[in-house]
């Protein structure tokens, strides 16, 4: 009789492995489809009640210091938003760039939010159970990612709400990957113990532990630039081949994942550019302030200057040679509004965006220190004409706060 | 007059189970496992159907019956892997076997034999699983000693007190 059942079982598992479809997850055999419509309507069951009554308790009960976390999130909001003011320039130059040279982007389209319900219970097979199913639009190899980095892939979708996702540290998992620093591309595999590995790197190659690792996109399941992980140590081929095993720690925390994100379309595009007012930079507004040198009528500006032989030719008064040099001459006083009122025109969406951020201390205590300076270079001679461009030359003035973090 | 020696089958007790027994606490026993261990993972290092089979193997002490309880439970557990199923199955319905092969023998009743018997019994569990999905499937499997120790030591623990827990179901 033993022998019996481990045949039935040996020919059983023969069958399974045999069978082509099963790996793409188009069929599936009747005992996993039973085995799964028994147990997932008592783990969603399970998992709603749990939820409600986490619900109630966070959004209810547990409400103590959400004050205090206010604040500090609003604090970290002014911060980033710095960065985003910081940033943006970069992502201009890149977004132009990558138009010139055609660069056809990924961008994750479309996701569809599902909560893990349940996992297969054993480390043999780490993988586990989302409420979303067929019915929800899932298929099989959709990447499944949370907000801190990929998970892993769908691997089986069950008929209606659920789905299996194999987690990318399992050991028959694997990803295409990229190094942050290095930009070498190679291929992640999980491992049994649950610490991806990234393979056929070669022993000379400089990776330090720390390093982040991004999908590379390569293996046309997860998008590329999506967070992977850090490096967590390199050692030596313990086989003692020309490779080294570089092990690497998952970005997201893949032991206790309770919300996931699936991906569910990626459209691919080219980036669009499209020329808009430079941002103002600290360097542009201090060489506004600094003395005009030859200044111009208005309805000359733009157009060549004279010839070197001329200037020689032409015969100034010695007074007017050297009152521009001093920069104290009402010439240069006068041009001074319509100089600046312009670039602070131009400006002006780079100021607005960059408002927000001078609610921080360190904004305000810049603007202080860089207002003085205005009233030296628009000269004592049109107090009218200063007053009515200061409100115009205040926000152009508080720019360069913003860019001086930088 | 009849003498009743310690080898007797009067001596032995055997034991039964209602049907609700039988399928529920198998039931539960998966469902603990796969549901509990996804939020708390730690729980993967033991293997609670595994003490289950074990307990009705040595409660019947019928080979048998140890086979199919192992069997049926193992098959359960492998259709909700992603892996192939029947690596559990086979598993499960050899320790299911040796099992009750071995309540046949022994004082299950004690709790220190209990300790020894599920302490060998994941041993041979996953020494079986670990052929089978390496050798016989080709399945990345490594053979983790620290681990398998780990994981002897917990279900020998576990399974102490689960079985005091699961005596009370039985029925003479």
């Amino acid at each position: 009789m033993l022998l019996f059942l481990l045949m039935a079982q040996v020919i059983l598992l023969a069958t399974q492995v045999r069978r082509p479809d099963t790996a793409t997850g188009e069929s599936m055999s009747l005992v996993r489809a039973w085995v799964v419509q028994i147990f997932v309507p008592g783990e969603k069951a399970i998992t709603s009640v749990g939820s409600g009554i986490e619900n109630l308790w966070k959004n209810y009960i547990d409400l103590r210091g959400v004050r205090e976390q206010n604040e500090e999130l609003k604090a970290q909001l002014d911060r980033l938003r710095l960065e985003q003011v910081s940033l943006a320039e970069d992502a201009s130059q890149a977004r132009r760039l990558q138009a010139l040279l055609g660069f056809k982007q990924k961008f994750i389209s479309q996701t569809v939010a599902a909560e893990v319900i349940g996992s297969t219970g054993t480390d043999h097979s780490r993988a586990f159970t989302i409420d979303k199913g067929s019915k929800d639009g899932i298929k099989v190899d959709m990447p499944v990612i949370t907000p801190k980095g990929i998970v892993g892939k769908v691997n089986k979708v069950f008929s209606g709400h659920s789905a299996q996702v194999l987690q990318i540290n399992d050991a028959s998992s694997g990803a295409g990957v990229m190094l942050g620093r290095s930009r070498l591309r190679a291929v992640m595999r999980g491992t049994s113990s649950g610490i991806p590995e990234i393979m056929h790197v070669m022993a000379d190659e400089k990776i330090e532990p720390g390093e982040t690792v991004v999908s590379s996109g390569g293996d046309q399941i997860y998008p590329p630039g999506l967070p992977v992980g850090t490096v967590q140590s390199t050692a030596p081929d313990p086989e003692g081949g020309p490779f080294m095993v570089v092990r690497v720690k998952p970005a997201a925390n893949l032991d206790k994942v309770d919300e996931v994100l699936v991906i569910t379309q990626v459209s691919e595009k080219e980036p669009q550019y499209q020329e808009g007012p430079r941002p103002l930079r600290a360097a542009d507004i201090l060489a506004q302030r600094l003395p005009t040198v030859t200044p111009k009528p208005p309805d000359k500006v733009g157009a060549e200057p004279p010839p070197t032989s001329a200037l020689y030719a032409k015969k100034t008064p010695p007074a007017t040679e050297g009152a521009a040099g001093t920069g104290t001459p009402k010439k240069p006083a006068q041009s001074a509004p319509g100089s600046q009122s312009a670039p602070s025109a131009a400006n002006k969406p780079a100021s607005q965006s960059a408002q927000p951020s001078q609610a921080t201390q360190s904004t305000s205590s810049t603007s202080s220190g860089t207002e003085p300076a205005a009233p030296e270079s628009k000269g004592p001679g049109t107090p009218s004409a200063a007053e009515s461009s200061q409100p115009k030359s205040a926000p152009a003035v508080e720019t360069p706060q913003q860019e001086i973090p930088r | 007059m009849a003498t009743i020696t310690y080898t007797s089958r009067e001596e032995i007790e055997v034991h039964r189970f209602s049907a609700a027994t039988t399928i529920g606490i198998p039931l539960v026993a998966i469902f603990f496992q796969v549901y509990v261990s996804s939020r708390f993972t730690f729980l993967r290092l033991f293997d609670i159907p595994l003490i289950v089979t074990v307990f009705f193997a040595v409660s019947r002490r019928n080979q048998l019956a140890g086979m199919l309880t192992g069997c049926s439970i193992g098959l359960v557990q492998d259709a909700l892997t992603h892996l192939p199923i029947g690596i559990y199955g086979i598993s499960k319905t050899i320790a299911g076997y040796a099992a009750s092969s071995i309540g046949l023998k022994i004082d299950v009743d004690n709790p220190g034999s209990r300790f020894l018997m599920m302490f060998f019994f994941t041993f041979l569990h996953d020494a079986v699983y670990f052929i089978v999905s390496r050798h016989l499937l080709g399945i990345p499997a490594d053979w983790r000693m620290l681990h398998e120790f780990s994981s002897a030591l917990a279900n020998a623990i576990l399974g102490v007190f689960l079985f005091a827990l699961m005596d009370r179901a039985k029925q003479r």
